[in-house]
């Protein structure tokens, strides 16, 4: 007897098929349409509505990212901001508008830094909610204005400031941190260093601070602290307004700092992490050059403020020394171009002029190619030389006069 | 090279193989692989649903899910220790549809473990473990399979743990591992060899990588295929045992009218009256095709819809990434692993070396020790069974409760605060009880019942109450500082950097 599959059997399988056709369809429908391309998209009508001349074709589609090799960041965040780095969108809203400060851009190359370096946030995220770190996990909080009012609702603290100082630490004061500016002050006028290491230099009484930055939120005792916040940036607050509260028997003095001071001394130290990982172009006031002795760098203004300054500044002093001048070559290559006019009579039988507009040999090379220069110019370097052939001659005549006078 | 020879490799790769006669190509069929996967009938006992909840066809087809995502996460997973956590927010954020193969590789994985502790909790109750006595079969050895794959599967589970390179990755790797190092003399070296070092590091994510994709999956592939083979091979799931003592007691059929032979000095009487109790018949048995393949693709498409649908719904987490500075409070194991470091808190040799020991040698046994061979393939055996295994299940709960409560209101050290050898507190805490207590009620049961099997069946419920209580306690109970926290109760809030 040939027995049949149940009626019901089909049916279950038509619908486990079903099901699998829907939650395939709500993956798909889920993966396909991210909030970042609404954003993209209505900036581009925003960007059409605004300027007349920009094309909206040629706005940038897709996945944005900034990768900073050298801070080891991935930001994504300007695929929705799009307008950041964009003049003239101040008043449009958010995320589409101009950063409030276009002028930080000036000298923080957004290529170079990138975003979260200094406003937190997950950079590796393209949603709203898990860039912003309103997550569990979140890898740094976003230092927003809403991060910052759970501490004071109605003047919130620059929570950035934080990572303003992570490079601007050395600094004495830096543009753009009132509060951190401050807080240094403070450190400088009450003597915080008797006590406390800070960067390399201090008393022994108290821990050292230079990396209290980095001290995790497991390494501090919150048993006394009675907050709603029990965050290390709220611990150091009420450290600082009364230090025996928070931990008691401490002997540190009790400065009756105000609210907002407290605020910026919390972010100070919080601001103070190891840097060995940073690169040293990202410290501000860290000259990359050889060290030079005071008569060095002297003669090396003289040089390049002097009657010769136009030979530094085209780089002509790297081969020939300028007597006349005082400029003296580190190389030494070419003659002195003082005496240059009898030279290039005696080597090529021309005039200064007539070589420097057809120049012969290597200087045919270097003029083409590595110090090219105008007519303009060619014409004030025969000026100059020509001046310093004067001055090198009524030297060599007075010296000649002194030496038959004295005879 | 000439054409001929260079068509003659193509033949040989592409194999066209044509029968050339009917005797060929019936030879080709039966030599066929693929059309051999089940069986031609199959026992409509076998067949119902209660015989199996076909939690083993559900664990191979999340065990196929997790290898293909698995395969896929390989192409976009670095294993080091610089970029994997950084390659999973890639994967979460940015990768198209990566967010989907992390959670459904994720969640497969924990339903697989899942799926293997139940399979083997319904091969038990059923008794699906025994031989038979009509025809032995290797069930017996089947099982012994079957705890191998358990711990295989909880090895491929806990390699992958590492990987994410996460705070929860990288504490739970090294409580697990810790557990490991509580063997005696030999435990440092264990941990040694599993972590490559003396710390967690890229060698030990190396180690665990290459484990987990490559060596892992590829053995617990062979033994699953074995252990599959060997069903076919013993006559499909043990429920048949029951067919074959029907044909045993039916009389045999009278042949058909045909015409007649001698089968001389043979067998008696005119033809050969077989009556083999391995073979089905039109009564008892479906075709396999389509009876089975249809359920095998129900079951398939189910277990395929629901692990997506909850992929859909529950996000894989992913904490800061992994910071041996920083322990986080309270650290925990991946969650099979808690009702062990429940007990651990209690005595770190006890629940991480002798307890474990003596379940995995236990299951391992357990055919060997019960030898009974009634009620085959029926769930707690008969009527008594059910009796027993409801006490079981009753005294585990009662007695795991009594140990958690004493662990938490009277802590041994407590009672005992002049005592300071560490030998003697891994001797007597509740992890001990629970374990005396355990076999004790074995012994009470065999010598009141006289049957290994009701006292198997006894002690086997108490297990799996035990474990899901202390799994649950360590799970979920258990907050900072191994505190103990009612499910109502609120953790202390953690604090944070701002």
């Amino acid at each position: 007897m040939m027995k049949k599959i149940s009626q019901r059997e089909i049916l279950l399988v038509l619908f486990a098929a079903v099901a699998i056709l829907a939650v395939g369809i709500a993956a798909i429908v889920y993966d396909t349409a991210p909030e970042w391309k609404y954003y993209q998209s209505e900036f581009g009508a925003i960007v059409a509505e605004t300027f007349a001349d920009v094309d909206p074709a040629t706005l940038p589609s897709g996945v944005q990212q900034i990768w900073v090799e050298k801070l080891d960041r991935v930001d994504r965040c300007t695929t929705c901001h799009l307008g950041v780095t964009w003049r003239g969108l101040e008043d449009v809203e958010q995320p589409w508008t101009t950063h409030p400060i276009p002028e930080i851009f000036d000298n923080h190359p957004i290529e170079d830094f990138g975003c979260t370096v200094c406003h937190g946030g997950q950079g590796f995220a393209l949603a709203e909610y898990d860039a912003h770190g309103f997550v569990k996990h979140w890898e740094e909080p976003l230092l927003s204005d809403i991060a910052g009012s759970e501490y004071d609702p109605r003047n919130p603290p620059p929570l950035y400031e934080v990572q303003c100082n992570f490079c601007h630490r050395y600094e004495r004061s830096t543009d753009g941190t009132p509060y951190i500016n401050q807080a240094k002050e403070f450190v400088r006028t009450k003597g915080c260093k008797i006590c406390h290491v800070i960067n390399g230099d201090g008393g022994k009484l108290g821990p050292d601070l230079t990396r209290e930055g980095d001290k995790h939120a497991e390494g501090f005792d919150f048993s006394n602290l009675v907050s709603e916040q029990m965050t290390v940036f709220n611990w150091h607050i009420k450290h600082f307004q009364s230090p025996p509260t928070i931990v008691p028997g401490s002997i540190m003095p009790e400065m009756n700092f105000q609210s907002h001071e407290a605020q910026g001394l919390a972010m100070l130290v919080m601001s103070w992490r190891d840097d060995e990982d940073l690169p040293r172009a990202y410290l501000p006031g860290v000259e990359l050059k050889d060290e030079m002795t005071p008569e060095e760098v002297e003669r090396d203004r003289r040089m390049r403020e002097g009657d010769g300054a136009f030979f530094v500044e085209h780089n002509c002093f790297v081969c020939h020394s300028i007597k006349a001048y005082d400029i003296q070559s580190p190389t030494d290559k070419g003659p002195d171009l003082s005496l240059a006019p009898d030279d290039v009579r005696a080597r090529f039988n021309k005039t200064v002029e007539e070589f420097l507009f057809d120049p012969t040999g290597t200087m045919k090379i270097i003029l083409e190619s590595q110090i090219v220069l105008t007519d303009e110019e060619k014409w004030q370097a025969i000026e100059k030389i020509m001046k310093a052939y004067d001055i090198v001659k009524n030297r060599a005549a007075e010296a000649e006069a002194a030496a038959a006078s004295g005879s | 090279m000439s054409l001929s020879k260079i068509a003659g490799i193509w033949e040989k790769l592409i194999w066209p193989w044509r029968p050339e006669s009917n005797r060929e190509a019936g030879s080709g069929i039966v030599a066929n692989f693929l059309l051999h996967w089940f069986p031609n009938r199959i026992s409509l006992r076998s067949l119902a649903f209660p015989a199996s909840l076909y939690l083993g066809t559900i664990t191979f087809v999340v065990f196929l899910v997790l290898t293909v995502t698995g395969v896929i996460l390989m192409f976009l997973y670095v294993p080091s220790v610089e970029r994997a956590y950084w390659s999973l927010k890639d994967l979460d954020h940015a990768v198209s549809f990566g967010w989907l193969l992390r959670r459904l590789h994720r969640i497969s994985a924990h339903l697989m473990v899942a799926l293997v502790f139940l399979h083997m909790f319904r091969v038990f109750l059923t008794g699906s473990y025994k031989a038979g006595e009509i025809v032995k079969s290797a069930r017996p050895f089947n099982w012994v399979l079957g705890v191998s794959l358990l711990v295989l599967t909880l090895l491929l589970s806990f390699t992958g743990y590492l990987l994410p390179w996460d705070q929860l990755a990288f504490w739970a790797i090294t409580v697990g591992t810790n557990i490991a190092a509580a063997v005696p003399y030999v435990g440092e070296t264990i941990r040694q060899f599993l972590l490559g070092g003396t710390i967690i590091g890229q060698p030990t994510l190396i180690r665990f990588y290459v484990l987990h994709c490559a060596l892992l999956p590829l053995v617990l592939f062979a033994v699953a295929a074995w252990h599959m083979w060997r069903i076919r091979k013993d006559g499909g799931l043990a429920i048949v045992e029951e067919d074959r003592k029907e044909a045993l007691a039916r009389e045999p059929q009278a042949p058909k009218k045909s015409k007649t032979y001698s089968v001389l000095g043979i067998a008696s009487g005119t033809t050969v009256q077989v009556n083999d109790p391995t073979t089905l018949n039109e009564d008892n048995s479906v075709p396999s095709t389509p009876f089975l393949t249809v359920r095998i693709l129900l079951i398939t498409l189910l277990t395929v819809a629901v692990s997506i649908g909850l992929s859909l719904v529950i996000q894989a987490p992913l904490e800061a990434a992994a910071n041996p500075e920083v322990t986080p409070n309270p650290a925990k194991a991946p969650w099979y692993f808690l009702g062990l470091q429940e007990m651990v808190g209690y005595s770190a040799l006890m629940g991480g070396v002798i307890v474990p020991t003596i379940v995995i040698l236990g299951l391992m046994l357990i055919p060997f020790l019960d030898r009974e061979q009634k009620g085959i393939g029926y769930w707690f055996t008969d009527g008594p069974g059910r009796k027993w295994g409801v006490f079981g299940f009753l005294f585990g709960l009662v007695t795991t409760c009594g140990c958690l409560a004493l662990a938490l209101l009277a802590p041994m050290r407590s009672i005992f605060p002049t005592i300071e050898s560490q030998v003697f507190f891994d001797l007597v805490n509740p992890a001990t009880f629970l374990l005396l207590l355990f076999a004790g009620m074995y012994f009470v049961v065999l010598k009141k019942t006289d049957s290994t099997r009701y006292a198997a069946i006894a002690t086997f419920c108490a297990f799996i109450i035990a474990f899901v209580i202390l799994t649950y306690t360590g799970t979920a109970l258990r907050g900072p500082n191994w505190d103990f926290f009612w499910p109502w109760q609120a953790w202390p809030v953690h604090p944070t950097a701002l």
